[in-house]
């Protein structure tokens, strides 16, 4: 029913606009706009580079384009964990630059409707910097990351 | 006395003690008369003739004397000068011998000169040469003369001195003649007592002066007289001593007369004298004291048959006490007492007396010891019949006991065998059960091997899941790249996008399903590892079932052998059993035996008391125990021994003292 939902919705719209992929960090999971999603890989060898900020854990080599890698965790201090077999890399684009966040787990490419998204609650002004709203879905909450504020490097 | 010792029963004790008492006595004093007479003639006899002889001797000893008197008195009367020439002075000489005659009353004195010529106051002349008086007084000595008759007839001794003159020349003898009766005056005057008289015989044994002068002229010679009549020997023997000149005394019959004679020889001649007697008059005396004597003795025996009465009534009296006494006994009375009057006598009386008295002590002692020991020995016996009588009947019960046992022994020997039989199978069993469990142990461990084997392959199977988990991953990936892909394309990857769907749905059901099969194995797997677990701890059990089972078989091993064992011992036991078994019936027997003896024993025992029962005891011995005998008091109070009160009561410590 779902995907009969989104076949009309996506043929009435554009196809990318209210597509996000949904990951998981830790016990919580996280949505991204599909349009700055171009590939989803399995973590390769990384190379690590000296002097960068602790969450940008090294630089990978995916098919001759060098793509530097972000560890969401780290990104959102939680605690490190040793990478798996599971441990996925979304690699995406965002004004011709590619970056890689490494993520625990890669679970869908959900349809969200514009109404299911809601601003975050506002408790603080410098909290919540790296979410910039909060998708309802179902019973689930996906947190949809401020893909900008991610990437801004302080 | 101590033949009054011997008692005598009734009154004829005392007659025939008195008879005889009395006879001793007579014996006894005419004995003593009869040897008291011959003592007291020997001595008289004796003293007679020692008291003869001292007469003999005296009477010796006048005429020895009177000899010698007149050999002096002559000797003097022929020492006067005038002597020395009796021619001479014939007529002072005459004158002289006158007076000498006169005064010493000679019958005639004669004067010889050395040639023989005398002459004498009654005859003128006389030649005297041959002479035996003149020969000898001219040979210088002096001359006694036997009697000899004169021409006158008369009859005379002469005695003859030689005469000296003064120059010691031998002048002539001068002779003295006496006459025979006067010379016996001098023996006659010698008596002892009424019949006694002495006489003088010579050498030869012819007699020169006697009483009877009629044998002094006879010339009379026993000796002589003896060797024709033989009644004269003990005379003549007497003669013979005396002429010996000895000195004695000695008894004779002389016409029909004892006599009694003593001699001694007359110093100064070669006579001897003799005195003697007429023994009736020494028998005199003797009759009077053998008078006195026999009414000495009568009197005696008098006072002695007196005396024998008192002391056998007295005695009588004393025996009849212990008579009634000994009668007592008799009857079996022992109750009586010996009276003290008795027991402090000194003399055998008195030592009778303990004598009897320690007799009763003992004899009470002694039957009352009996006594209490037949009672005893009843009492025992009669336990000794009940105690055979329960040992009988211990006996048959043992015997049924052991039959019992022998019954129950042989149920055993039975059980032992099927025991040693039971051994044997349980063996057989626990080495099957042994090689079962080997066995088992072997399959145990194949089962792990083959458990092994599960986990390998299931580990396998892990990383064959393992790997489809990496393509269903892979694949979601590819499908999410798809999905983006076709998001991308837009209106021209839409359907591109539904197939990316579906192949993500695919992949996630293969996720799905690889996950679940993955805890399906890895359930597996866990199990197959308790299963593991559990073989091995089975293994190990089964291991030491195997050991619990080895030591089983060799405990039942060990069951067996101590069950063989078992059965040789209860075959001992049985052959014990059985000697036991002869044992208890021998005993049962022997019981059976003592139990009869001991009934014997009883009727002995009371057939014992029944005897000593005859007997009266002192009570003193029946009512204490023996111990107190020794006070010695003995109560005078008689006791019947059938009286239940006197009963000795014996504790258990004085069992078996008696």
């Amino acid at each position: 029913m779902a995907e009969l939902v989104s076949k009309i919705i996506e043929q009435e719209e554009d196809t990318l606009s209210g597509r996000f992929l949904i990951f998981k960090v830790g016990d919580d999971s996280y949505g991204i706009e599909l349009g700055y999603v171009t590939e989803i890989v399995s973590v390769p060898k990384i190379t690590k580079v000296p002097g960068l900020p602790e969450y940008l854990v090294g630089i990978i080599n995916l098919r001759g384009s060098i793509i530097p890698v972000m560890d969401i965790r780290l990104r959102f201090n939680m605690p490190k964990i040793e990478y798996n077999d599971r441990t996925c890399i979304i690699i995406t684009q965002i004004d011709g630059m590619d970056v890689g966040f490494v993520v625990d787990a890669v679970c869908e490419v959900a349809n969200i409707p514009a109404e299911s998204i809601v601003p975050p609650p506002e408790t603080s002004k410098n909290k919540s910097n790296f979410i910039r709203g909060i998708i309802k879905s179902g019973d689930n909450i996906y947190l949809l990351i401020d893909y900008q504020s991610i990437l801004k490097i302080t | 006395m101590d033949e009054k010792n011997k008692k005598k029963r009734k009154k004829s004790i005392r007659h025939e003690f008195i008879l005889a008492f009395g006879t001793v006595f007579v014996a006894v004093c005419v004995c003593y008369s009869i040897a008291a007479g011959l003592m007291f003639s020997t001595a008289l006899r004796k003293s007679l003739q020692l008291s003869l002889q001292e007469v003999a001797k005296g009477a010796a000893d006048t005429v020895s004397g009177w000899v010698e008197a007149n050999f002096d008195y002559i000797d003097a009367l022929a020492s006067c000068s005038e002597f020395f020439d009796t021619a001479k002075y014939k007529e002072t000489i005459l004158k002289k011998i006158n007076e000498t005659a006169n005064e010493k009353g000679y019958y005639d004195m004669l004067v010889s000169d050395i040639s023989g010529h005398a002459y004498s106051l009654r005859k003128e002349s006389i030649d005297v040469s041959q002479f035996e008086f003149f020969k000898s007084a001219i040979a210088g000595n002096h001359y006694l003369s036997d009697p000899l008759y004169l021409d006158s007839g008369e009859m005379v001794i002469v005695l003859s001195v030689p005469i000296y003159d003064n120059h010691n020349e031998l002048e002539g003898t001068l002779t003295a003649a006496v006459d025979v009766l006067a010379f016996s005056e001098i023996v006659n005057k010698v008596s002892y007592g009424d019949s006694g008289y002495a006489f003088i015989i010579n050498g030869e044994g012819t007699v020169v002066a006697h009483k009877d002068i009629g044998l002094v002229i006879k010339g009379d010679n026993i000796i002589k007289a003896a060797e024709n009549d033989r009644s004269l020997e003990s005379l003549a023997s007497l003669h013979r001593q005396m002429i010996g000149r000895r000195v004695g005394s000695g008894s004779y019959f002389y016409n029909g007369e004892q006599k009694s004679l003593s001699f001694a020889p007359i110093e100064g001649t070669n006579w001897s004298i003799g005195v003697t007697t007429v023994d009736t008059y020494l028998y005199k005396d003797l009759i009077k004291l053998n008078v006195v004597m026999a009414i000495l003795a009568i009197c005696a025996v008098a006072a002695g048959l007196v005396l024998a009465c008192i002391i056998a009534n007295n005695y009588k009296k004393r025996v009849d006490t212990f008579l009634g006494l000994a009668n007592k006994l008799a009857e079996g009375d022992f109750s009586v007492t010996v009276k003290d009057e008795f027991l402090n006598k000194k003399n055998e009386f008195g030592e009778l007396a303990h004598a009897v008295k320690v007799l009763l002590e003992n004899t009470n002692e002694l039957l009352a010891g009996i006594n209490q020991a037949s009672e005893q020995v009843a009492a025992g016996a009669r336990q000794i019949s009940a105690s055979s009588a329960q040992l009988s009947q211990s006996a048959t019960e043992q015997a049924s006991s052991i039959e019992e046992l022998t019954a129950a022994i042989d149920e055993i020997t039975q059980h032992t065998k099927v025991n040693a039989e039971n051994a044997d199978k349980a063996r057989e069993s626990a080495s099957r059960a042994q090689s079962s469990a080997v066995d088992g142990s072997e399959m145990m461990a194949q089962m792990l091997a083959a458990m092994d084997e599960i986990s390998r392959a299931s580990n396998s199977i892990s990383k064959i899941i393992k790997v489809i988990e990496d393509i269903a991953f892979q694949t979601n990936l590819l499908a999410l790249n798809a999905s983006v892909e076709a998001a991308r394309a837009g209106q021209y990857g839409r359907g591109f996008a539904v197939v990316a769907e579906e192949v993500r749905n695919l992949a996630a059901r293969v996720a799905q399903a690889a996950k679940e099969t993955t805890e399906l194995i890895e359930s597996s797997i866990s199990k197959v590892e308790d299963g593991s677990r559990i073989a091995d701890s089975t293994a190990k059990r089964l291991s030491s079932i195997v050991d619990e089972i080895t030591k089983t078989s060799e405990l039942i091993a060990n069951i067996a052998k101590a069950s063989e064992e078992q059965s040789a011992a209860i075959e001992q036991i049985n052959k014990g059993i059985s000697l036991v078994s002869n044992v208890v019936h021998e005993n049962s027997v022997a019981a059976e035996e003592n139990a009869s003896a001991s009934e014997q024993l009883s009727r002995q025992a009371e057939l014992l008391d029944k005897l000593v029962s005859k007997f009266k005891l002192n009570r003193a011995y029946l009512t204490v125990n023996f111990s107190s005998y020794e006070n010695g008091n003995l109560p005078d109070t008689r006791s019947e021994f059938e009286n239940d009160n006197l009963r000795i009561i014996l504790n258990d410590n004085e069992f078996g003292k008696y």
